[in-house]
């Protein structure tokens, strides 16, 4: 459990990143009109950020987390 | 879709900078904010100088460093071409300001209202402002522009945000040209759909050879230049500004 | 709060003196003069700094504030890579270092956002509208959401981790309200084996993913000066492992300070014994040399064949107004250079010289920001604007001693409150 839950945090995590950073954040690309500008879902940034938060709560996860065993 | 530019004419201008006083007047800049700004150059050692004038105003690049770089972005691309500035998004950063290699945007260091060339909230003008700063305020600034409906005439510029020039789009959206193109007493400067065949700017870069500034830089300005040569190395201004705020 | 005698060191943890209190009101005081200081800018405008527009102002846009962040980013670069790369390649004779470099680079990533929030002219709206609206095209993403979002929260993250042994350690050697918290950080830790190996397995993997977080981060603040072709100066593919390098060499100048600092208010001579000033001094050494390396590479190719405006820019720091700035900075470089070199030639090391060191590179470092802020703007103008100039004010240097004031507290009430040195193993013969 404990070792899903860390591996699916820092999959989930990085998947969070990179749909946030190319499919809901501002496109990338020369500038040709205001969509470029504006983020295509608003607080993308916010979510990419969670992204990052995710995989490193993993760790915390990982270590923090009781195995089903020792209890 | 209109596809706006600008040509200016440098045999005509004469550096007299009616242009910079008409911007002035028509989006009430503060002290020392110049968005349509004319140098004035000389070339060669005196007595064999050869002087001339370059107005610069916001260059609208089709590249713009400007609309790449704003983190938030404040500063973005209309699809008719003009590069607006949403002062109600902006949060002064200054990013725009040192990406851009032209040198047009002008940040708001303090309240644009301490920043007028008098003070017009002084008691001895009140008859005379009815209590306006400044007297010659133009009320389309405030108003909400273009298909996104952001305010990108100058309204809404306070302390800490940054401005350069629209191409008056308050006016450009009613059918009339910038403020500076209209002033010119020697129709020097000329704006239009660069996509018209027909208009004044299409028929003025067919006719005469034109170049951009800082061409080499990628940008793709909007505002080409006819009748005359870029800056070189040896070209300075007569006299820089002194203006600070 | 009662304090048990011990068998174990407490390191200054509990231990309050005349000193630490003068040392923490000097401080203070001068978070009180930043704060002045920033109401004035907030209440007036950056009018009240030495900031003026780029062009016909003649002045520089980008000053101070930016230069620190820069500097107070590069600094967190080697906390957390020095307690990486002690972990990943088990560099045990820096493990008494791990600690206060942790709680170095959370507390200079701290800074470094506090100065782009003392930088931009509207901070709450940055606040509000930079997690709504950030773009990924622009570079400030990257400084945004990996350098002072990610990479802190990392940070944080490791810290707690490590420190979960020695909070443990702390909860059974006091009682009342420290307890509590010692408690919640040690979240039930018991020494066992099983749980060691699973902190090593834990921290092995977190520094092997921080590692390539890091470079990211620090590359995208270079990238905010490389990409842009408009400023003669700053447009090179160098800037972002210039920054990478210089960041390097701050933070663990840094360190060492600090850990020399440590070990003389704490007297601990055992454990910050002369091996970890020699493995700090030889990688500051390495670091300063590639480092130069950058610089002689970027001046041969600026005066061998540049543009006229990148010309412009160099000869302004070379022989112009930043000239004295350049060739101290430069000169404190050769100097560490000169110091920690005669060290690892004649083998023999001393921590005075060492932090010498330290400091010299980070006096060189701040130089070396500032001269990649600032010379650009004023001097490296595409069109013929004329030379502009730049002299920060009270108001900036004072938020500035205010943020090394804050800086300076936070380190001092953490080593108040928490070991500052990892508290050794039985087995390694603690006192």
């Amino acid at each position: 459990m404990r070792r899903v839950l860390t591996l699916g945090l820092v999959v989930g995590g990085f998947v969070v990143q990179a749909v946030s950073y190319l499919l809901l954040a501002a496109p990338l690309g020369i500038p040709t009109s205001e969509a470029f500008s504006n983020p295509r879902v608003p607080f993308a940034a916010a979510f990419f950020v969670l992204g990052v938060v995710m995989v490193f709560t993993a760790a915390l996860v990982y270590e923090l987390l009781p195995d089903e065993r020792s209890r | 879709m209109a596809r706006y530019g600008m040509v200016i004419d440098l045999d005509r201008c004469t550096g007299c900078r009616a242009c910079m006083e008409a911007c002035k007047v028509e989006n009430n800049t503060p002290e020392a904010t110049f968005w349509m700004y004319v140098f004035r150059f000389e070339e060669g050692q005196f007595p064999n100088t050869h002087q001339w004038y370059l107005p610069r105003p916001c260059m609208h690049c089709d590249n713009a460093p400007c609309v790449k770089v704003c983190p938030v972005g404040a500063r973005f691309k209309r699809e008719d071409g003009l590069v607006a500035t949403d002062t109600d998004r902006c949060i002064g950063c200054r990013y725009c300001e040192v990406a851009c290699p032209y040198g047009v945007n002008y940040f708001n260091w303090k309240s644009p209202k301490k920043a007028y060339y008098l003070d017009w909230n002084d008691p001895d003008l009140q008859p005379v402002t009815n209590g306006d700063s400044p007297p010659y305020r133009n009320p389309d600034l405030d108003g909400r522009y273009g298909p996104e409906g952001r305010r990108t005439a100058g309204g809404g510029h306070a302390k800490g945000v940054i401005e350069k020039c629209t191409f008056c789009v308050h006016r450009v959206e009613r059918g009339l040209k910038p403020a500076c193109v209209v002033n010119c007493p020697l129709f020097a400067l000329h704006f239009g759909d660069l996509d018209d065949p027909e208009s004044e700017v299409s028929q003025l870069l067919r006719r005469k050879p034109h170049f951009r500034l800082l061409e080499e830089v990628g940008t793709r300005p909007r505002v080409y230049y006819t009748g005359g040569n870029p800056p070189v190395a040896a070209t300075r201004q007569i006299e820089p500004v002194k203006g600070r705020v | 709060m009662a304090v048990k005698p011990l068998t174990l060191p407490w390191y200054g943890v509990g231990r309050w003196s005349g000193g630490w209190y003068a040392a923490a009101a000097l401080a203070l005081a001068l978070v009180a003069l930043g704060a002045v200081a920033y109401s004035l800018q907030l209440s007036q405008g950056e009018v009240v700094t030495g900031l003026r527009n780029v062009g016909t102002m003649r002045g520089a846009t980008w000053g101070l504030y930016v230069a620190f962040l820069v500097y107070f980013v590069g600094v967190s670069f080697a906390g957390i890579s020095t307690a990486a790369l002690i972990r990943l390649l088990d560099l045990r004779p820096l493990r008494a270092v791990a600690r206060m470099a942790e709680v170095l680079t959370v507390i200079a990533l701290l800074l470094g956002a506090l100065s782009v929030i003392a930088d931009v002219g509207r901070p709450l709206r940055a606040l509000v509208y930079l997690p709504t609206y950030a773009r990924p095209m622009s570079p400030f993403f990257g400084t945004f959401t990996l350098v002072i979002a990610g990479y802190l929260y990392a940070s944080l993250v490791y810290l707690y981790l490590d420190g979960r042994r020695d909070a443990a350690l702390c909860a059974q050697r006091t009682s009342g309200r420290l307890a509590r918290f010692y408690r919640l950080w040690a979240a039930g830790f018991r020494d066992t084996a099983e749980a060691r190996r699973r902190h090593e397995r834990t921290t092995f993997w977190l520094s092997l993913a921080i590692l390539p977080l890091l470079v990211t981060a620090h590359s995208t603040l270079g990238v905010v000066f490389g990409l842009q072709g408009g400023r003669p100066g700053w447009h090179s593919a160098l800037q972002a492992p210039g920054f990478v390098v210089l960041a390097g060499i701050s933070g663990v100048g840094h360190l060492i300070v600090l850990a020399a600092l440590v070990r003389w208010l704490l007297d601990e001579r055992e454990r910050l014994d002369l091996t970890v000033f020699r493995w700090l001094g030889n990688i500051l050494l390495v670091l300063t040399l590639v480092y130069l390396y950058f610089t002689v590479v970027e001046l041969l190719t600026a005066t061998y064949a540049a543009d006229e405006h990148e010309t412009r820019v160099t000869m302004a720091v070379l022989t112009g107004p930043y000239a004295p700035v350049f060739w101290v900075s430069a000169g404190a470089l050769v100097a560490a250079v000169a110091l920690l070199g005669r060290q690892f030639l004649t083998g023999r090391y001393g921590v005075g010289l060492t932090a010498l060191a330290g400091v010299l590179v980070n006096a060189a470092a701040v130089g070396k920001r500032y001269l990649i802020v600032v010379p650009s703007q004023t001097h490296g103008t595409l069109l013929p604007y004329g030379d502009g100039a730049y002299l920060p004010t009270w108001v900036e240097l004072a938020v500035i001693a205010g943020l090394l004031g804050l800086g300076a507290f936070l380190f001092m009430v953490f080593m108040k409150v928490f070991p500052i040195i990892e508290v050794p193993e039985p087995s390694e013969g603690g006192r």
